[in-house]
């Protein structure tokens, strides 16, 4: 059950009279008066509309204090999804119209865009049920960021009152929509024992390997009725151990490259790294393998430990929604050595290249997922900018191929399939012999 | 002005949709009515009064919930007021109702920020309530006319009644309405 939202306070101020109750009275005292001072019917006559909408005002003049309260219905979405901002306003006497006004800020999509939402109150409304305005919003990019600030205001007869409330914002946590990811390659053999993948012990797991003959400490409910009544002596079914892989996730966030248009339009660099590192953690996850985050150069949390399961995607999500790109603290990247380890980055910076070179170096199954989005150096008009982009590339290039012969592979992230050349190469080097530096 | 402010401005103007700028033109429109009507029952016509309604019009026009609207309301009672000679003019009623319009259509636009729409239910309330005005508008016309025919003499007492009437509303208008 949601808790209510606490309600929303505007220091005590009451109802207060508008530019136009303001306008209506000042005419009509300036026009009666000069009907009366200078014995002139006719402006009576000009002053009785404007006499009568004032003291209309002040007739049904609302007096007692509003209650408000506001709330996101979800205040935790996935990029593209749409949740609902409402205000619940309580109605009092003369109270005519609620109006909402939402700033919804970047990335957030209203319905209607302009953010103003306003409700008539009914005649008949019963005064013990809440004036309701609400308004649909789209979160279009990953990330946690606030919704706001958030006014709401009620206006009496011929708008003479008004009373607002002005509220800073509600946070909105957009968790990141994987992309598209699938491998059918197999996944290298490791020390875990749970998980989908075949061990290449048998152990106890689900996947049949044998009936052999009844040991001491075999489960009496692994015993094989038909085989043993043939043999006469006591068999039991043997199985192949279930084991788990570690993949460990680096993601690059020191940088955000390229232009961002949200869920639906041209992806930026962090964008493609977080939804790639979603998706394959979602991936690896739903096999039952352990997976764990480092992020480098944010300044948020920066790593997530290893587990597995449904709460591990959640948790690796919510990481990768409060990545921040900066200079974040320096995270220890102290990589179990039988974990397979997956950086995503746009490999623009050094201290990128100097990690993927440590891990290398250290005989670490490390692969880098290269996130460069391709509209970079097209998206800016100074030709300038462009050259010293195509400079730089040049160099990225040279350095890449470096990291290449150390014997590291650079996939250009394309969504399912993506790893498979990486995952196959480790399960035939698995069974070679490799020399670390230690 | 600031370029942060014409700037503010400009986005206001974009934000805002067709039924307030409806509104808008109607308040505008009520203005140049109500002056026009005023110099028809005056019988010529002084452009410059023409001028400065229109601009505290359009002033309103772009910026509702601002005091610029009681301009309209002092230069079209000052002109009749200086100008006008028959008391029992039907015009006065064209002006008054033309007045309210103006208010009215300020008043509404007013009542949302500029990219708010204003529900079809407060329309539908606000136009029925102004035609009620609008009738008693008329029916005080009919009786001033009537009081008019009458040609009663002055009368000082009556005048001290009316003056300290006045006073007595203006002081109710004030505790009612201002906030301590």
């Amino acid at each position: 059950v949601p808790t209510p939202a606490p309600p929303i306070s505007n220091r005590g101020m009451p109802w207060r009279p508008t530019t136009a109750h303001f306008r209506a009275v000042m005419a009509s005292a300036t026009m009666v008066t000069g009907a009366v001072l200078f014995r002139r019917p006719d402006l009576l006559v000009l002053a009785v509309p404007v006499t009568i909408v004032a003291f209309w005002s002040i007739v049904t003049r609302p007096v007692e204090r509003v209650v408000a309260r506001h709330a996101l219905t979800d205040p935790t979405l996935r990029e593209g999804e749409a949740t609902t901002w409402t205000a619940h306003v309580t109605p009092v006497f003369g109270m005519e119209d609620v109006v909402g006004v939402v700033a919804p800020g970047p990335w957030l999509q209203a319905e209607p865009p302009t953010g103003v939402v306003s409700v008539a109150v009914a005649r008949d409304h019963p005064l013990d049920r809440a004036v309701t305005v609400s308004m649909p919003l789209r979160s279009i990019r990953w990330g946690r960021r606030a919704v706001g600030p958030v006014a709401v205001a009620a206006t009496s007869s011929w708008g003479a009152f008004r009373w607002v409330v002005v509220d800073p914002s509600r946070q909105l946590t957009t968790l990141p929509m994987p992309a598209v990811f699938d491998t059918s390659a197999p996944v290298m053999h490791s020390n875990g024992l749970v998980g989908l993948s075949r061990s290449s012990r048998a152990g106890d797991g689900s996947e049949f390997a044998s009936i052999r003959p009844f040991q001491v400490g075999d489960r009496l409910r692994r015993i094989h009725w038909p085989r043993s009544l043939r043999a006469g002596t006591l068999h039991v079914t043997s199985t192949w151990a279930d084991q788990d892989s570690h993949v460990v996730l680096v993601i690059d966030a020191t940088s955000d490259l390229g232009t961002s248009e949200g869920i639906d339009g041209a992806a930026s660099s962090l964008d493609t790294t977080v939804r790639a590192a979603g998706a394959i953690a979602e991936h690896h996850l739903h096999r039952g393998d352990r997976v764990s985050l480092r992020i480098i150069g944010s300044t948020g949390v920066s790593r997530v430990v290893a587990a597995s399961g449904r709460n591990q995607l959640r948790r690796v999500l919510d990481t990768l929604a409060l990545i921040s790109p900066g200079v974040g603290p320096r995270v220890p990247l102290d990589m179990p050595a039988e974990s397979i380890t997956i950086m995503l980055s746009p490999m623009v910076t050094p201290m990128a290249l100097e990690r993927v070179a440590t891990f290398a170096r250290h005989g670490q199954r490390v692969a880098v997922i290269d996130t460069l989005p391709a509209h970079l150096i097209d998206a800016d008009d100074d030709p300038t900018t462009r050259l010293a982009w195509r400079i730089r590339l040049l160099e990225r290039d040279r350095e890449l191929r470096a990291v290449q012969e150390l014997g590291v592979p650079v996939i250009a992230w394309s969504g399912p399939g993506s790893l498979d050349q990486f995952l196959r190469d480790l399960t035939r080097r698995a069974a070679a012999p490799r020399l670390v530096q230690r | 002005m600031t370029i942060r402010r014409l700037q503010h401005m400009i986005d206001d103007v974009q934000a805002t949709p067709t039924q307030q700028w409806s509104l808008r033109a109607g308040a505008f429109a009520a203005a140049v009515v109500a002056y026009l009507a005023t110099e028809i029952a005056v019988g010529s016509f002084l452009t410059v009064g023409l001028v400065v309604v229109m601009l505290a019009g359009f002033a309103s026009l772009l910026r509702t919930d601002s005091h610029v609207g009681l301009a309209v309301f002092f230069v079209v009672c000052w002109r009749w007021l200086a100008s006008v000679d028959d008391v029992r003019t039907p015009w006065s009623m064209v002006v008054a109702i033309a007045l309210l319009a103006f208010h009215v259509c300020t008043a509404l636009t007013a009542i949302t920020p500029p990219g708010g729409r204003v529900p079809t239910l407060t329309a539908r309330r606000w136009a029925s309530r102004s035609v009620l005005v609008a009738t008693a508008t008329i029916g005080a016309w009919l009786v001033m006319i009537v009081l008019h025919a009458r040609s009663a003499p002055g009368n000082a007492l009556l005048t001290i009644v009316a003056i300290a009437l006045l006073v007595v509303g203006g002081l109710v208008l004030r505790a009612r309405t201002v906030v301590r």
